[in-house]
């Protein structure tokens, strides 16, 4: 809502200004140009560079000091502290730039941005710039029409100097032509109040202006046409460097969280240093007249010594944080952290990988492998017991039985959230891709596709077990919980089987043992109906909880077959001619089943050790 | 049947019929897995020895049963693929 209402306000004040005051046109109208040649100087500088800056940019990450050094130059050759904080944020997005750097950078463009008050006050008011900003403009324009890329770089460079030199020239005449109608040196404001009063208005100034360089020029030019004290111009300029972290701050805005760091950064930097220039504000001005006197300027020079006290307190700011850059980053990495990275995307998955068939299918597996390292959290909490236990060393029998607390998840939402969109994701790209790829590639993405569904369905099938589980083992004992605590003690043996077989030695890694695991689960299956029979005959559970259970115990060896087969294609051994030769040596369910029906049926062991335990 | 059916299979990655060629089954890749059957054989036989009552016996029997089928389709593969003179 502010934001909607802020632009036209801003608007009509200003069309209320440039209707009262001739004056004040040539005042904003110079404003307005200054901040034209500066997005033209830019512009120039992305054309012609050509990658230079970002190539040198590179390069000067390794030591704080090159990266302050580089801040200082890049800025003083571009004349703009926002362009050079812009371009640090976007390769600290890309993660071309370590946090520490792109801090040395902006620290160093805050001393690189003083020396545009040097060239105004220096240059800009005792020479008329105007006349050198007419054959600039004409040439610049002229070449901006080439086309050439570098001719036109350089062209709108050269047109973006013309621009910043006309600006300035308007501002100049602009209050001097105030200064005979409006003496703003009334409004002067002295002691304290006056530092705090403008150093605000240097902040908005700023803030609206987007350009600590074009307030540093409106400042100097008022101060040369004796419309502002000396002292109200030194607490513009301080305002000034506050305000001018509003650039980086909206470029953040957009940014990654790194960003956002070097946003903080800047503004943290800026405002300590601010804070430090109004309270030693005397000794300041000591130290300025002295650098005065000793460089020759004048005592009456009010331009160029400000130009003096900007690089002095900025070189302060910079020689009090620099100590603290460590503990700065330490703090910013707590303030702002990355964000949670977004699971339901997939992120082995896109477009590049497409356009090579050999990335594909590793990619996919990666993906895949993701995909059940999520299911596996939520099978886990689904069945109350965590997975870490699930995975250490310690007797599984005696985790299963010592977790009977309800872990409080809602399935479905963590189902939404981790599983279906990630599974949706690889769908899509195994349509997009199979196109592109014949025979045993094909082949190889819609098995892994498969995998993805078995590994979905294992999760509904625990959303079906999860109510029985959590009614039933977490009572202290009893039949139904020794059965259900069996169920999971299974599926839990299952997911550590698969968990080392994941870790085991690239030479020792074989799925081929997975075909006695499955038979085990084949020969519980087939158990499950003697025991439970037995349970009625002897009074020790209800018909009801026989048939819920029988119905929860088939969605649980379903829940394990999956999980055998995600094993068998994900974890196969790395060497893809042993890999083949195992899928041809493995057993197929049919044949399992008529081993485990010829062997006699031993006892379920998990049921008996869960009845231990 | 058996046998058929894996010589199907190998007549895909072998003779690499159309599309992208499947991994080349060599004959060391079987040897290496019957060496392994062949371990895991003499370590369930020492088990069995050991087992404490027939329940353990007869699971670890399973296993075995398990093993000596992949080890008889191990032999049968390699026999393909020696015939075939890879």
């Amino acid at each position: 809502m502010a934001r909607r209402i802020l632009l036209p306000t801003a608007l009509a004040i200003l069309a209320l200004g440039l209707w009262i005051s001739p004056d004040f046109q040539e005042i904003a109208a110079g404003v307005a140009i200054f901040l034209f040649g500066m997005l033209l100087l830019e512009q120039g500088f992305r054309l012609f560079s050509g990658g230079l800056l970002e190539q040198a940019l590179e390069v000067s990450t390794n030591k704080l000091w090159k990266s302050l050094g580089f801040g200082i130059v890049s800025t003083t050759l571009m004349q703009s502290s926002s362009f050079v904080s812009v371009i640090t944020i976007s390769f600290l997005r890309a993660g071309l730039l370590p946090l520490a750097a792109g801090i040395g950078i902006v620290l160093g463009a805050n001393i690189g941005t003083t020396t545009g008050a040097w060239l105004v006050a220096g240059f800009g008011l005792k020479v008329n710039i105007a006349a050198y900003a007419m054959p600039m403009l004409v040439f610049g324009v002229v070449l901006v029409f080439q086309s050439s890329r570098y001719l036109k770089g350089v062209g709108y460079a050269i047109a973006g100097v013309g621009f910043l030199f006309l600006g300035i020239h308007f501002m100049k005449e602009g209050f001097e032509a105030f200064h005979d109608q409006v003496d703003l040196q009334s409004l002067a404001l002295a002691g304290a109040l006056g530092l705090a009063v403008y150093a605000l208005a240097g902040v908005a100034a700023t803030v609206i202006m987007q350009s600590s360089h074009a307030t540093m020029v409106l400042i100097i030019t008022a101060l040369a046409a004796g419309q502002i004290t000396y002292e109200n111009a030194l607490a513009l300029a301080i305002g000034a460097n506050i305000g001018t972290t509003i650039t980086a701050i909206l470029g953040a805005l957009s940014a990654n969280f790194q960003g956002r760091r070097l946003a903080a950064a800047h503004l943290i930097f800026n405002t300590v240093t601010a804070v430090v220039a109004i309270a030693l504000i005397g000794q300041l001005r000591i130290a300025v007249d002295a650098v005065s006197d000793f460089v020759g300027i004048a005592a009456t020079d009010y331009a160029l010594k400000l130009a003096v006290f900007h690089t002095i307190f900025n070189v302060l700011g910079v020689a009090l944080m620099t100590p603290a850059i460590g503990r700065l980053i330490v703090f910013l990495e707590r303030v702002i952290p990355p964000p949670m990275r977004d699971v339901s995307k997939p992120r082995f998955l896109n477009n590049a990988v497409i356009e090579f068939p050999a990335t594909v299918i590793e990619a996919l597996r990666n993906e895949v492998q993701r995909l059940y390292d999520h299911a596996t959290e939520i099978i886990a909490h689904g069945l109350n017991l965590h997975r870490s236990r699930i995975l250490s060393d310690a007797d599984l029998a005696q985790v299963v039985a010592d977790s009977r607390r309800v872990i409080d998840f809602d399935l479905d939402q963590r189902y939404e959230e981790r599983v279906k969109g990630l599974y949706g994701a690889i769908v899509e790209f195994t349509t997009r891709t199979s196109q592109r790829l014949q025979g045993e590639q094909a082949d190889g993405i819609y098995r892994l596709r498969n995998v993805g569904g078995k590994i979905v369905d294992a999760v509904k099938g625990v959303k079906h077990l999860r109510k029985n589980v959590n009614k039933l083992t977490t009572r202290d004992s009893g039949t139904s919980r020794d059965l259900y605590n069996g169920l999971r003690l299974r599926i839990a043996e299952i997911m550590r089987e698969i968990h080392r077989l994941k870790h085991a030695d690239a030479g020792e890694r074989t799925t081929l043992w997975l075909d006695e695991t499955l038979a085990q689960v084949e020969s519980d299956r087939r158990d499950v109906d003697r025991r439970v029979d037995a349970l009625i005959r002897d009074d020790k559970i209800t018909v009801e909880r026989a048939t819920s259970f029988l119905n929860d115990s088939g969605y649980a060896y379903q829940v394990m077959r999956d999980l055998i087969d995600v094993a068998r294609e994900l974890y196969a051994a790395p060497m893809a001619g042993v890999a083949e030769v195992e899928r041809l040596l493995s057993i197929g369910a049919e044949r399992l089943d008529q081993l485990v029906a010829a062997s006699p049926t031993p006892v379920a062991v998990h049921d008996k050790r869960a009845r231990s335990a | 049947m058996k046998l058929k059916r894996i010589t199907r299979k190998l007549e895909r990655f072998i003779g690499g019929k159309g599309g992208a060629k499947a991994p080349a089954i060599e004959s060391e890749h079987v040897e290496e897995i019957l060496q392994r059957l062949d371990s895991k054989r003499r370590k369930l036989e020492d088990r069995l020895a050991l087992a404490e009552n027939d329940q353990e016996g007869d699971r670890i029997r399973r296993k075995l049963s398990i093993v000596d089928e992949q080890r008889k389709r191990g032999d049968e593969l390699l026999a393909i693929i020696r015939s075939d003179g890879g």
